[in-house]
């Protein structure tokens, strides 16, 4: 085509503002900074007219008050509150531009009715232009939505925090007609306004109520057919939640954790598509009354339960992944759940638990994982060990140590019962900086389960060489313990967990891994003297087979940890 | 010029200075425009790409195999994070050329359609005039002088928003 021309141009013309303008907008929209989109807005005609048009308006006083440290404090809010609106005025006499897409107002402290003011205008602005997601956060001031917020009718996304609902939703019904997402934090909420809000939005799909105050029922009859996810967090009291729709997919409720039993009735009983429940606080008196009511989802595949009840029976044959928070004692605890691949229990609910009642996603083998969050003994271990014989089903370990429990260890306790240790493929340590006690903590692993290999995950970085080869010697030595003498061998492998939890060994480590300061240490049992080739160079001492690994970045810490053990 | 002897179906794309590239088709569909002349079977043995050189191409193609041959995200939930991190630091070499390239590259990932890179180049034509002053961003980029608002536009814009300026 033009190639000559396109050669000879090529340093002298501007070629970015030949591009389409949603590459410009591409950029612009990676400029996060507001100093920044300000700064190229007066780059060039074109550069301030897409700026001036972009449909996309975030503003954020966190975001802003960074980078403007030579300011003094009250010059930045003034500088926030006029950015605001000399961006949405310009916006708003844009002639070609049609809707806004997002508006987004975070302020983070207490501001003036002036400001306030200046927020109201500015959203009554935006909502005249068709915006479709919509996020407002005022903390610190009393602020109420305009009531045009309820003639909003393109919005798709409305995410209110601390600021009160329109008055008219007090006595009429809003018309959100394309409203899919609706989210809803530390927002007063009356029976009057629920009622109308739910006859707002057909078409909701998303529905997030967290720490929303004046509400002790939510019931949905024939509304909201559409709901897909219904998240509801209440601190204190609530009373009564019904939702009765075809297509929800996705429910939590949490109601004040940690606290006293509570008389929530919860009742979903045509959610016959419920994939994943997520219930922490004390719902249903008995076992039987749980039992009953998860009889009600044929589908559900992932369940999270915290503080249920004192002991608890569940048959699933659809459950794959099960979360449980609970003081509840293992010996209570009854599955019939056949295609179950993670189990996870925590032995008491603390306030990190909201972050691992996530379902990610994991390995195909079934496993059990462990996070001692209380204190446990060895009658606790002794416990896990009759639990995972009984469900004769998870053959994966993983202990997760969280420093909150303390780990008291007696094998001469008279009430334990020494059983033989139970059969695993793999156990599977995460210890944090307790040194002091792995020792114990290995010792008793081992007396209850007879693993194929184990292995710990810690940062070995900060503990000292000598220390490291102790480790070593002391594990192996265990784990050769269990093992008729002369025919196994153990492997050792270093390697560096990802977060995902996906073990690679060093020898396929490239040499630019960056690296972590948390690392596994595996042992492998292995059968027969040849079945390690792969290393360079290998040592025989009785009957532990170790081998020389080098780890490019960490080459001499391995070294000197290899010739104490031989 | 790609040296695969896989018995995958091939695609030759043609520069603008007449260099010929033969890649995997599997490669060639990470371009969404590409893909689209395929399905709709409108895609010739050989695909002339006139508007883009053969230095560019040869960019683009390097991005496309890489590309094409990690796992993709959506494909399955327990991806590998290393491929994810490799991936990344894939990116990051990548974009590690002069601004004119960039630009090259972008125009060109625009014409074939290809998201990620479109994002890759527009991010780091982001990240390089972050922190700087007008003046030098007119410059990096080339911004054509025939463009410019008026003085006094100029003057009030940056009055409006001072504290963006000092």
């Amino acid at each position: 085509m033009k190639k000559r021309n396109v050669k000879t141009k090529k340093d002298t013309t501007d070629r970015i503002s030949e591009l389409p303008e949603c590459i410009i907008e591409n950029i612009l929209l990676r400029l996060d900074h507001p100093k920044e989109r300000v700064r190229v807005s007066v780059l060039s005609k074109k550069w301030f007219d897409l700026t001036a048009s972009l449909p996309v308006l975030e503003f954020s006083s966190s975001d802003f008050w960074k980078n403007c440290g030579r300011l003094c404090s009250s010059d930045v809010r003034d500088s926030f509150y006029k950015y605001i609106e000399h961006t949405v005025s310009i916006f708003c006499r844009q002639q070609n531009v049609m809707n806004a897409h997002t508006f987004k107002v975070c302020t983070e402290y207490w501001s003036t009715i002036a400001e306030l003011k200046i927020i109201n205008a500015c959203l009554e602005l935006i909502l005249q232009k068709g915006v479709k997601a919509l996020e407002i956060m005022i903390q610190g001031s009393t602020y109420r939505l305009p009531d045009i917020l309820t003639s909003a009718s393109s919005l798709t996304s409305l995410k209110v925090y601390h600021c009160m609902l329109p008055s008219s939703l007090m006595v009429e019904v809003a018309n959100f007609k394309s409203l899919k997402v609706l989210q809803l934090n530390n927002v007063h909420l009356d029976p009057l306004v629920i009622k109308h809000l739910t006859a707002s939005c057909p078409l909701l799909e998303e529905l997030i109520v967290k720490f929303c105050y004046g509400l002790k029922k939510f019931c949905v009859y024939g509304q909201l057919q559409n709901l897909k996810k219904a998240h509801f967090f209440s601190k204190g009291e609530f009373e009564r939640i019904d939702i009765e729709t075809p297509n929800l997919c996705e429910f939590q409720l949490c109601v004040g954790y940690g606290k006293g039993r509570g008389a929530t009735s919860v009742n979903l009983g045509l959610c016959k598509q419920l994939r994943t429940l997520c219930l922490c606080g004390s719902f249903f008196p008995t076992s039987t009354g749980l039992s009953d009511f998860l009889s009600n989802f044929p589908i559900l595949e992932n369940l999270c339960l915290a503080n249920p009840c004192n002991s608890l029976a569940i048959s699933s044959p659809s459950l794959r992944k099960f979360v449980l928070y609970d003081k509840c004692d293992l010996e209570d605890l009854d599955l019939i759940t056949p295609n179950m691949l993670l189990f996870r229990y925590a032995n008491a609910w603390n306030s990190n638990s909201e972050e691992i009642i996530k379902f990610d996603s994991s390995e195909s083998n079934a496993r059990m994982e462990c996070h001692i969050e209380n204190d446990v003994d060895t009658l606790w271990f002794q416990k896990l060990r009759r639990f995972l014989e009984k469900s004769d089903r998870f053959k994966v370990l993983n202990l997760h140590d969280h420093r909150f429990g303390k780990i008291s260890l007696d094998f001469e306790q008279p009430k334990v019962i020494q059983l033989p240790p139970y059969e695993l493929e793999h156990v599977n340590l995460e210890w944090s900086d307790r040194y002091y006690e792995w020792s114990t903590v290995v010792d008793a692993i081992l007396w209850c389960f007879h693993p194929r290999s184990l292995s710990l995950t810690s940062n070995f970085s900060s503990i000292s060489y000598w220390k490291r080869s102790q480790i070593l010697k002391f594990i192996s030595a265990k784990l050769l313990q269990q093992e008729d003498k002369g025919q196994t061998n153990i492997r050792i492998e270093w390697s560096f967990p990802s977060k995902a939890k996906i073990y690679f060994s060093w020898k396929s480590m490239r040499p630019e891994l960056r690296y972590h300061n948390e690392q596994t240490l595996t042992f492998i049992k292995e059968e027969g003297l040849n079945s390690c080739q792969v290393e360079e160079r290998k040592e025989t001492v009785k009957g532990l087979q170790l081998l020389r690994l080098c780890d490019p970045l960490n080459r001499e810490i391995l070294r000197y940890t290899t010739m104490e053990v031989i | 010029m790609s040296t695969s002897s896989s018995s995958s179906k091939k695609i030759v794309l043609k520069s603008a200075d007449n260099e010929t590239f033969e890649i995997d088709e599997i490669v060639a569909l990470e371009s969404q425009a590409i893909k689209n002349m395929i399905e709709d079977e409108c895609a010739d043995n050989v695909i002339p790409l006139g508007n883009i050189d053969s230095k560019t191409l040869s960019k683009i193609i390097e991005y496309c195999k890489k590309h094409a041959e990690s796992p993709k995200k959506d494909d399955n939930a327990d991806i590998d994070e290393k491929a994810v991190e490799d991936l990344k630091s894939f990116d990051a070499e990548f974009a590690k050329v002069d601004m004119p390239l960039i630009q090259d590259i972008l125009m060109a990932a625009n014409f074939l359609n290809i998201d990620n890179l479109i994002g890759l180049m527009c991010r780091t034509i982001a990240d390089r005039i972050k922190g700087k002053t007008p003046e030098e961003i007119r410059k990096i980029l080339n911004i054509n002088k025939n463009d410019l608002l008026s003085p006094e536009q100029e003057a009030k814009a940056r009055e409006e928003n001072s504290w963006a300026f000092d």
